[in-house]
């Protein structure tokens, strides 16, 4: 390959990508005039290029804009989070500050509120539970009770004398099986 | 008459503010563009809009670090090709990593290929270069999307890559190379010498 035939191949495809200023095209258009190995290589490259197709790509779908400012500005850190970015997070009106992960920040709140419910729960149960002081209180006086409960004993013995069949107060004190020798 | 367009550094700007419409209107202007870099690096539309979505939302985290010397829509076209490239490191589908040098002078006599058929649907021709590219090592999947289907131009491929426009023009020249390469490999039919 002569000289001049391998420096053109080296610029055919900045040639061919309109990279190449009007000082260095030119010389190149007169050799492909007189080089058909070159003007072949030009036209491969050519072809290669038709490889290239420009699909068309799907269109970013309805809202997708609006969402996406939204995350941001929402503090979203995203999902494929990159070293490089991970570092200084940015927060709109906020400078440069820590940026929490949204999951766990969510998680800690709901594992807060889930404690609170929690704690107000056994609170009231153990409140209806629990009797009322009013009702632990003494209301008499403490002899005033044991004359109570004696006047009480005194009547039950006097109606048990009065029923024929009904054991004496006496008797209640025996055990069961000598009464029922008897 | 309608009103001129708001300049994008103007919309990010408001946006900053917190300005959530103005950040709205920027996906507005490049969604389109977006998805259809992003549709060379995987065909399943589900995965286009978490992918352009997923670099939308780290551009919004980074907008305060944006420098504004260079347009936004490089910056915005880095982030997208980055997260392609990330997304498919994940799913297991880990791009090809160059390990030649690619500053060497490449090859003089690439192979030769033909044009794809004409009886060949458009559909059948986009299928079999989609599988051809995404056997490449990244950097030249990139290059000839850059290049081939959004028709970028040298210097913008290398503000968004980073690299000098010789070095776009060199990846280019192997990227092509590699691609016929790999087409005749899967499809020797299309070897104009045979």
């Amino acid at each position: 390959m002569q000289d001049s035939c391998q420096k053109s191949s080296m610029l055919i495809p900045s040639y061919l990508d309109g990279e190449l200023s009007e000082e260095q095209a030119a010389p190149l258009r007169r050799h492909l005039m007189e080089c058909q190995p070159c003007r072949d290589l030009a036209q491969d490259e050519q072809a290669m290029k038709r490889w290239f197709i420009a699909e068309e790509a799907p269109a970013a779908p309805p809202g997708f804009a609006a969402r996406v400012a939204r995350r941001a500005f929402a503090g979203d850190a995203g999902v494929l989070t990159d070293s490089e970015f991970a570092l200084q997070p940015h927060v709109a009106g906020s400078g440069n500050t820590e940026q929490e992960d949204p999951t766990l920040r969510f998680v800690l709140q709901l594992t807060a509120i889930a404690a609170a419910v929690l704690f107000c729960l056994a609170l009231a149960i153990r409140t209806h539970d629990l009797p009322e002081s009013a009702d632990l209180g003494a209301s008499e006086d403490y002899s005033q009770v044991v004359e109570k409960l004696m006047r009480m004993n005194a009547a039950e013995e006097a109606a048990a004398d009065e029923i024929p069949g009904l054991p004496r107060k006496d008797a209640d004190d025996e055990p069961m099986n000598r009464k029922t020798r008897k | 008459m309608e009103p001129a367009p708001v300049h994008d550094l103007d919309l990010v700007q408001e946006a900053l503010e917190g300005n959530q419409l103005s950040f709205q209107l920027l996906v507005e202007r490049y969604q389109d563009k977006l998805f259809s870099i992003v549709r060379q690096y995987t065909r399943n539309p589900v995965e286009i809009e978490d992918i352009v979505q997923e670099a939308l939302l780290k551009v919004y985290r980074r907008l305060d670090s944006f420098q504004k010397q260079s347009s936004f829509s490089t910056w915005l076209y880095r982030v997208v090709v980055n997260t392609a490239l990330d997304f498919l490191k994940r799913c297991g589908r880990n791009p090809v990593r160059a390990v030649e040098d690619l500053e060497i002078v490449p090859e003089n006599n690439p192979p030769r290929i033909a044009a794809p058929d004409a009886n060949m649907e458009q559909e059948e021709i986009a299928r079999v270069t989609h599988e051809v590219l995404l056997e490449l090592p990244e950097i030249f999947h990139t290059v000839i999307v850059m290049r081939e289907f959004e028709g970028l131009a040298y210097q913008e491929i290398a503000d968004i890559l980073g690299i000098s426009i010789g070095t776009v023009e060199s990846r280019l020249f192997r990227a092509r190379a590699r691609f016929k390469e790999h087409l005749l490999r899967s499809h020797p039919e299309f070897d104009p010498t045979v």
